[in-house]
């Protein structure tokens, strides 16, 4: 055992320099200590160095963002304008906000991810629409993509200020994605059709509100009530 | 077969704090470890592990979220143990506590636990860790333990007074100020990911007691002592202006078992934080070791403590905070958290004091440690405990710079006491 000649404090085997002031151990008489047994495991620092999420997205990000341009120059470069790769391009705009965004801004919330997402497919349906010379965006995407979001928004909003248990946001979830289905079909019918007719929507109505109302009672459940007075305690 | 009704259990007074001032890279976690006379077998470990966590029904807990407050729950299966990491008390995520707020783990011939502070505080650890070390000797070993000195009986059911939260019996009618002064932080280079650096000095126990009777003190003060007169070396080169100089503090956590009478498990303990007012003049070691003497002897009384419960316990208690919804109240409380909180001291020297086992185990045993986790703010904590004939002083930190350990220890070598240090630095790359 060797002592700092700089703090005077003797040093383990372990120590191959002092951690109070980084001097290199050296005692005239001893070998230095090869295999001497250390306070903590070496080992695992290369599995806690992982590589930060933010810089592995940055890396994807730019990988992309090549792919992307290099897509752009073939598709001109052969048709001398751009005829397909702008929806190819688009498309992993639309991807790169649902996976990448999380990745790069993790202390956000899933309520601005969702937003961000949201706009993303909306702005991505009506540059298709635009391109592709259609008239359906207002009239069908924008209250289909809008009516989702809405049903998903309520869930959160249910979750994270009301503590609801799973059932009863479920439950919700349910019954507004039956009424939806009536939303559907009127917006197909106005859009797409001469006249309004509902002919299916009834049937996931039905199916999705009795689902809605076992979900009702099983919250009801008296396990899952202890379950929520433990939730609610004042 | 009817479903176990899982327990869940109200977090006690102290440990409301921590799961609200919790970061996504901070939470209060403390360590406490064993290091016996033979390499770990995980697998006895485990079972042991198994046994054991049914006689602690308040440690062997997971945090969940309710409405309006944190609450625990029972769990009904052990963590798995895990091999240790290059360093203690690493972080705790949400996602972690929520399985379990607890973990052990296994290097070599140590056993550690580390405990998420809400379950439970520094006397609750190193008895449950005591009693998870003896069930696994006498798995392993097959030696039989008698239940005594901290160790308890594994088959034994759980005593109710083990679950109490004492702060609320030992409420009383006056409460005192809780206002205190800003003191000095220590900064420096924070390590990269989260690494904490921890700097063990061992020193002979009989050699530090001599040198607290020296001067009349207990080990503790004596400690403190040395640690305020190395940071106010390192301010007084920060800062060589005495008018900008701000006072030098030590928090110190106080067993509240040892004022009244308490056999719970869960966390049951407040904190003193002597200081040196460094604005005042030039303090020799002779006279920061009085002052804070004093200080401790006038702060360690029942009542004084007694009244600081009462003050803790009154907020808890306001009909207005109850009602508010969590996020509310965590945003409340992180707000007064780092308005106060840590700023009120510059370092938490936590001593657990003298370690005793029963004698079947003692052969076993070779060492114990205690570490506190790095601050939310502050850079350095410092956990102390004694087994056998040595004193261990864990100094753990989250900055490169080891400028406080250096003056700590080699001014305890100035002092006479001769230090063996051994760290976790990592090697040069």
């Amino acid at each position: 055992m060797a002592y700092c000649v700089k703090c005077g404090v003797k040093l383990e085997d372990s120590e191959k320099k002092c951690p109070l002031c980084q001097t290199v151990v050296y005692h005239p008489d001893l070998p230095p200590a090869v295999n001497a047994k250390t306070p903590f495991p070496k080992e695992h620092l290369a599995e806690v160095k992982k590589m930060s999420m933010r810089f592995g997205s940055m890396t994807a990000t730019l990988i992309i963002l090549l792919l992307c341009v290099l897509t752009l120059i073939c598709d001109y470069s052969i048709n001398s304008k751009i005829v397909w790769s702008d929806i190819a391009v688009s498309s992993v705009g639309l991807a790169y906000c649902v996976i990448f965004i999380p990745l790069i801004f993790p202390r956000k919330k899933a309520l601005t991810y969702l937003t961000v997402d949201f706009l993303a497919l909306l702005l991505f349906q009506w540059y298709i629409e635009h391109t592709t010379d259609g008239a359906w965006f207002l009239g069908f995407a924008l209250p289909a993509t809008c009516s989702a979001m809405l049903i998903i928004y309520t869930a959160m909003l249910i979750k994270k200020f009301t503590k609801s248990s799973g059932f009863f946001i479920a439950a919700v979830i349910f019954i507004l994605s039956g009424l939806n289905c009536i939303l559907i079909e009127f917006l197909i019918n106005k859009t797409f059709m001469d006249k309004v007719k509902f002919i299916w929507s009834y049937y996931p109505l039905i199916t999705f509100i009795v689902i809605g109302v076992i979900m009702f009672l099983c919250d009801r459940n008296k396990r899952l009530k202890e379950k929520l007075k433990k939730k609610f305690f004042i | 077969m009817a479903e176990h009704k899982r327990r869940w259990l109200r977090l006690d007074n102290a440990a409301k704090l921590y799961p609200a001032v919790r970061t996504k890279n901070w939470c209060n976690v403390f360590r406490i470890s064993i290091t016996l006379n033979e390499r770990i077998d995980p697998e006895v470990l485990q079972a042991a592990l198994n046994v054991t966590i049914k006689r602690f029904p308040s440690v062997a807990m997971r945090l969940c979220r309710g409405f309006f407050w944190y609450y625990l729950e029972e769990i009904t299966t052990a963590p798995l143990v895990t091999p240790d990491l290059p360093y203690p008390c690493g972080k705790m995520t949400s996602q972690d506590m929520r399985q379990c707020a607890f973990r052990v783990l296994y290097y070599e011939n140590r056993i550690a636990a580390e405990f998420f502070h809400s379950l439970t505080d520094g006397n609750g650890g190193l008895i449950f860790l005591k009693t998870l070390a003896a069930e696994y000797l006498t798995q392993k070993e097959h030696v039989e333990i008698e239940p005594k000195n901290g160790v308890f009986d594994r088959l034994e059911a759980p005593n109710d007074k083990e679950l109490e939260d004492s702060f609320l019996k030992y409420d009383g009618h006056t409460a005192t100020s809780r206002r205190e002064e800003t003191a000095y932080k220590i900064t420096g280079t924070r390590e990269k990911d989260d690494f904490h650096s921890v700097i063990t000095g061992i020193v002979d126990l009989s050699d530090a007691l001599s040198a607290a009777k020296k001067y009349g003190v207990s080990l503790t003060a004596y400690l403190v002592s040395v640690m305020i007169f190395s940071i106010m070396e390192i301010q007084d080169t920060e800062i060589p202006d005495k008018k900008k100089q701000k006072p030098v503090k030590v928090l110190i956590p106080v067993n509240l078992r040892n004022y009244f009478d308490s056999a719970s498990m869960r966390n049951f303990v407040l904190y003193i934080t002597p200081g040196i007012d460094a604005r005042t003049g030039e303090f020799s070691f002779e006279e920061i070791v009085k002052n804070i003497y004093y200080q401790m002897k006038l702060q360690l009384t029942e009542k004084q403590m007694q009244a600081r419960i009462t003050a803790n316990v009154k907020a808890e208690k306001n009909k207005f905070l109850k009602v508010l919804p969590l996020f509310v109240k965590n945003i409340g409380i992180k707000a007064v958290f780092s308005m106060t909180g840590e700023k009120k001291s510059c370092i938490t020297m936590s001593n657990l004091g003298a370690v005793t086992l029963p004698k079947e185990m003692k052969k076993f045993a070779e060492r114990f440690d205690f570490t506190l986790g790095v601050q939310a703010t502050g850079s350095n904590n410092c956990g102390i405990l004694s087994y056998k004939d040595k004193l261990y002083i864990n100094m753990i930190r989250n900055i490169k710079e080891s400028e406080l350990e250096r003056l700590f220890f080699t001014n305890l070598v100035k002092f006479g006491i001769a230090v063996t240090v051994e760290s976790n630095q990592k090697d040069e790359v």
